[in-house]
């Protein structure tokens, strides 16, 4: 068995980007994507240093944690008096300049949808599904819902934002 | 709403492009950087880890496994394994537990029965004996759990994830025999006997698919009818029921995938200790067989869903003419390695398609039930209208209009007069 350090570096490396890349979509800020990209793998050292075990999964240790950080960002956003309409339409505006080229090679318009017209969990279960390609069952674990339940959201997500691009045309 | 599915995929296919993100490099660099600088800070607390270490067992083998660990470097040890195989392989609790379940009190005697065996094994090709006879063991588990417990059951995915243990070590045996001396004959029986677990485990699968899908259709009949019936909160119970029954065929179908996926990297490597032509061979017959299986399954097809199969056929042509050429040209890895990818990429459409047929009809099946009965209904309606009108001439006087409950206990005294 390799040392606890080691195996977390290896799973650093291996999942970093898919963490930072997932949290990039939820929060579309690519400061704040950075800040609690660096916060998540701290925190899962911390935590891994005060247990003293190895995880059996650390993608799902990963996005756990990561989830959680997202979830308390918005809880703090949501309390500086900010109104949910407020958060979901400053998602929705196109990423500033400066960050376009991290985005550049990528469809912002169903971006664009998937931000305006999908609620927090819908957006967070799809990009898990199918950017980060976690199971149902994985993302039931990360979010504590049933994978039934999961994959009813996915479901749900895809018609709508289906609908919306024939809308669209 | 018919080919929800399909237009589906290409929402999906747009969402994963989003995948091609790049530009974190140099700042995941920097945080790993950071990270190592934090952790040498941080280290890990040495008492925990002991406490972490044997946490993680089971109660009962792991008050075995603390003895087995304790002597396993004594002279005592080849004793007690003997006295250990003789009291739990040789009879009483041993032998009553060769035929239990996960789930079971006596699993756990089981497997340390299994692992008693291995420790044991002198060779690795013994080894990886063993451990394939265990896989199959793991293989009439799944089935039997399925059978009696269905997919619900948590205990599945212990045998799923034993199966898995089993099946990676007996790879990892045969690697190793390998290294000592090239023996392309165990690897090809190793994997040939692997196949039989694996086809144990399809047929457990498929016949807990066929139940599921009975099980819908009878619950769809019920639907049209309470739909039929105007029961609108019956509709509603069935619709859920339904809803229940399909999430478990999604379950099953997405446990067949995972199982396929894990346990094929380590078939993988069985395959790759094999004789490498052999090995192509296999692959590139195995694809053929796969590719047949999947046109007598589909059968015939609407002609969007036969593009769809189309294409995916185009595309399998495509692999297994680059595997047909590399096995020609010699290149037998290659050409093992184009046959498994026509294999899967055949497989993931032959599933989507399969799930839109079987949904079509079920709504078709529906939607006829529906218009027989609303013919029924209509049928009693203009009856009922009639005898109104022959009520109303004969009681012209009256000018009271027919309450609508009087129309609903005219029409269910006549459906139960109807069903007599």
């Amino acid at each position: 068995m390799k040392p606890l350090k080691e195996q977390f570096l290896v799973a650093y490396d291996e999942y970093s980007a898919a963490i930072f890349r997932h949290i990039y979509y939820r929060v579309s800020s690519l400061n704040l994507a950075q800040d609690l990209t660096q916060e998540t793998f701290f925190k899962a050292w911390r935590h891994l240093a005060r247990e003293g075990r190895e995880v059996e999964n650390y993608k799902n240790f990963f996005y756990k944690i990561a989830n959680n950080l997202i979830i308390d960002y918005y809880r703090r956003k949501h309390k500086e008096a900010m109104s949910l309409e407020d958060v979901s339409e400053a998602q929705a505006s196109s990423p500033p300049a400066q960050e376009k080229t991290a985005s550049r090679a990528v469809d912002s318009a169903i971006i664009e949808r998937m931000l305006k017209i999908l609620d927090e969990e819908t957006r967070q279960i799809i990009i898990s599904r199918y950017i980060d390609e976690l199971s149902a069952k994985e993302i039931a674990k990360i979010t504590g819902k049933t994978p039934n339940y999961i994959r009813v959201i996915i479901h749900r997500g895809l018609t709508k934002l289906r609908k919306s691009q024939k809308n669209e045309i | 709403m018919k080919f929800d599915i399909l237009e589906n995929l290409k929402t999906i296919r747009k969402i994963k492009n989003l995948k091609n993100f790049s530009d974190s490099k140099e700042f995941l660099a920097e945080i790993r950087h950071k990270l190592e600088v934090f952790i040498e800070e941080n280290p890990v607390d040495r008492f925990s880890v002991i406490k972490a270490e044997d946490s993680r067992l089971l109660n009962l083998e792991r008050s075995f496994l603390i003895i087995f660990n304790k002597l396993k470097h004594s002279k005592f040890m080849p004793v007690l394994i003997i006295a250990l195989i003789a009291v739990l392989g040789g009879g009483g609790a041993g032998l009553a537990a060769q035929g239990s379940v996960p789930g079971d009190v006596l699993y756990p005697v089981k497997t340390l029965t299994e692992e008693a065996r291995t420790v044991v094994a002198f060779s690795a090709e013994k080894k990886a004996e063993l451990q394939t006879g265990f896989a199959q063991k793991r293989a009439e588990e799944v089935k039997e759990i399925l059978a009696k417990e269905g997919v619900d059951s948590k205990n599945l995915g212990l045998a799923l994830k034993n199966l898995k243990k089993n099946v990676a070590r007996a790879a990892e045996m045969v690697v190793k025999a390998q290294e000592k001396k090239a023996d392309g004959q165990l690897a090809k029986r190793i994997a040939e006997k692997l196949d039989a677990s694996k086809a144990v485990i399809g047929e457990a699968l498929d016949a807990e698919k066929e139940e599921l899908a009975a099980k819908t259709d009878e619950l769809s009949d019920d639907l049209a009818e309470a739909e039929g019936a105007g029961d609108e909160a019956k509709a509603e119970e069935v619709e859920k029921e339904i809803a229940d029954v399909e999430a478990d065929e999604d379950a099953l179908a997405e446990e067949e995938a995972k199982v396929e996926d894990e346990i094929e990297e380590d078939v993988d490597k069985i395959e790759k200790a094999m004789e490498a032509k052999e090995a192509a061979e296999k692959a590139i017959a195995e694809a053929m067989e796969a590719k047949e299986a999947a046109i007598a399954e589909l059968g015939e097809l609407d002609e969007a869903m036969q593009a769809v199969v189309d294409e995916a056929l185009a595309r399998f042509g495509d692999f297994m003419v680059k595997a047909e050429e590399a096995l020609e040209k010699e290149h037998y890895v290659q050409a093992r390695q184009h046959a498994v990818q026509a294999e899967t990429s055949l497989k993931h459409v032959v599933r989507a398609v399969e799930k839109e047929i079987k949904k079509q009809e079920r709504a078709d099946r529906r939607a006829e039930l529906k218009t027989k009965i609303e013919e029924r209904k209509a049928g009693l309606k203009s009856r009922i209208e009639e005898r109104k009108g022959r009520a109303t001439s004969t009681e012209s006087a009256n000018n009271d209009a027919v309450q609508p409950n009087d129309v609903d206990e005219a029409e269910e005294a006549d459906e139960a007069e109807s069903e007599d």
